[in-house]
């Protein structure tokens, strides 16, 4: 018992240690992205997967953090589960450590490492610019959705106007009994087929 | 002609086969309906597995228009299976009930009595598949509503809320087509056999084994595919890909316009040499 608080105290200082440890390019970050607790936006989501055609959706969306975002929109959509705008609130929120890898005048590259299990996040690159806090890149590398790159544009606001997001992802399989017959191909299931999806985010703040 | 039309419209209309078709039809679209009401978000959430793991899918997934679209996979077997059996009747009921010598001691002739047969079984088809459409169509959106038709062709494909309903249309006039045609041969062997259940059994044997045929692509067969009936009846799912090939369908209607007009020239030569006597 006594090595199991001992345990605790020890992990608990090093952890709030560490945050201490922040440079303050990160504790800017956080200050931005972590504080923005509810963001309303409408998204025009552009989605290229092998395998799949799916037509551009206009979407209206609720982000708050923690939640699952909340969509209203026509017909169906797919909303991606990971780098959307609420991934830097999830990002800043979750203990961290931060690594500086290069600096070339404003732009800077990190290497965030999460220091907690639970988080859905293990790894994130970023490249951002220390004035105005715009995060330009980020490659994330998360437990349940593989990774996940994304290259994000701005306007005037800290959160991106256009971003594109690249995946890998499993190819898309129809159980054969379900394959309709004009499907000249058969393409029966292959292990773990991986292609790459591109998903083009476009967004318009409601309440900027 | 159009009182021998009318004539074969009231001899097809006061069968009960007919409105058995129809009823049977109706049963067919409910059964869709209630196992769609009751395990349709299981089955679709099944099928998109591989999607949930990175997108949330929002939005009315099982909506009416989802189950009319898959209602119309009736057309691989029950629909045709339901026509011929109404189809060949036509043609070979005056055979079993012998009354093929008093029709042809009419003064009409011959290829006038064929081709008022021939114009009421195209009018059967085009009832049967008004209904198949509504029955489809109607109860399926007044219990679960619209929405965007997710298609498995190819992969994926979500088809719009907004130009569903003209696909639905189109595959409709397509299948009447396919249909026609169908009951075409069936009107062939009828005249042939001069017996329906034969006939509807020859048909329909040639249905399944031209089907099984096709569905080995990957074999010797994927070459006989163009010149397989069943191929160009199974067209109409190309109605519900994001870009309709247009080429692709226009030559099956051409193909199946031109069975349809074969079968009719094959069984006006059977019926025309006919002994009457026979």
């Amino acid at each position: 018992m006594r090595k199991v608080i001992f345990f605790l105290l020890v992990l608990s200082v090093f952890q709030s240690y560490s945050q201490q440890l922040l440079d303050e390019n990160i504790q800017n970050l956080i200050e931005v992205y972590a504080e923005k607790k509810e963001i309303n936006c409408e998204i025009t989501i552009d989605i290229e997967i092998e395998g799949m055609q799916i037509p551009q959706k206009v979407i209206t969306v609720n982000f708050e953090e923690g939640k699952k975002p909340k969509v209203k929109g026509k017909g169906l959509a797919l909303v991606p589960k990971k780098g959307m705008i609420n991934q830097f609130n999830e990002l800043f929120n979750t203990p961290l450590q931060a690594i500086k890898m290069d600096e070339n005048g404003e732009e800077l590259d990190y290497k965030l490492v999460s220091l907690i299990n639970s988080s859905e996040w293990v790894t994130a690159d970023i490249r951002f610019n220390s004035i105005t806090n715009q995060i330009f890149e980020s490659t994330i590398n998360t437990r349940k959705h593989g990774t996940i790159k994304a290259k994000h544009s701005y306007k005037e606001y800290e959160y991106p106007i256009r971003s594109i997001l690249t995946f890998d992802v499993k190819k898309f399989k129809v159980p054969l009994r379900f394959i309709g017959r004009q499907n000249q191909n058969i393409d029966l299931p292959n292990g773990d087929d991986q292609v790459q999806g591109k998903i083009v985010l476009q967004y318009r703040y409601i309440d900027e | 002609m159009i009182r021998l039309v009318q004539i074969e419209l009231i001899k097809l209309f006061r069968s009960t086969r007919t409105y058995l078709t129809f009823g049977i039809t109706l049963v067919l679209m409910l059964i869709i309906d209630l196992g769609l009401y009751s395990d349709g978000d299981e089955l679709f959430n099944y099928l998109l597995q591989s999607i949930n793991d990175y997108f949330y899918l929002e939005g009315n997934l099982v909506n009416g228009y989802l189950i009319s679209y898959l209602a119309l996979n009736t057309l691989w077997v029950h629909i045709p299976t339901l026509i011929v059996i109404v189809t060949a009747h036509i043609f070979s009921s005056e055979f079993e009930q012998g009354t093929i010598r008093l029709l042809l001691t009419q003064s009409a002739s011959r290829g006038e009595c064929l081709m008022a047969k021939f114009i009421c079984m195209i009018l059967y088809v085009i009832c049967f598949m008004i209904v198949v459409a509504l029955s489809a169509l109607i109860p399926s959106v007044m219990i679960f509503g619209t929405g965007d038709v997710p298609v498995f062709i190819d992969g994926i494909q979500f088809i719009q809320e907004s130009s569903f309903l003209s696909r639905f249309w189109k595959t409709l006039m397509f299948s009447t087509i396919a249909m026609v045609a169908f009951s075409s041969l069936a009107m062939a062997f009828a005249i042939w056999f001069r017996n329906t259940l034969t006939a509807v059994l020859v048909v329909l044997g040639l249905l399944i084994v031209l089907t099984l045929l096709q569905t080995f692509v990957f074999g010797i067969f994927s070459s006989w595919q163009p010149f397989l009936f069943s191929y160009h009846i199974a067209k109409w799912q190309l109605f519900f890909m994001s870009d309709i090939p247009m080429p692709s369908i226009w030559n099956s209607v051409y193909y199946l316009i031109g069975m349809t007009f074969i079968c009719y020239v094959v069984t006006y030569i059977k019926f025309n040499k006919m002994n009457i006597s026979e």
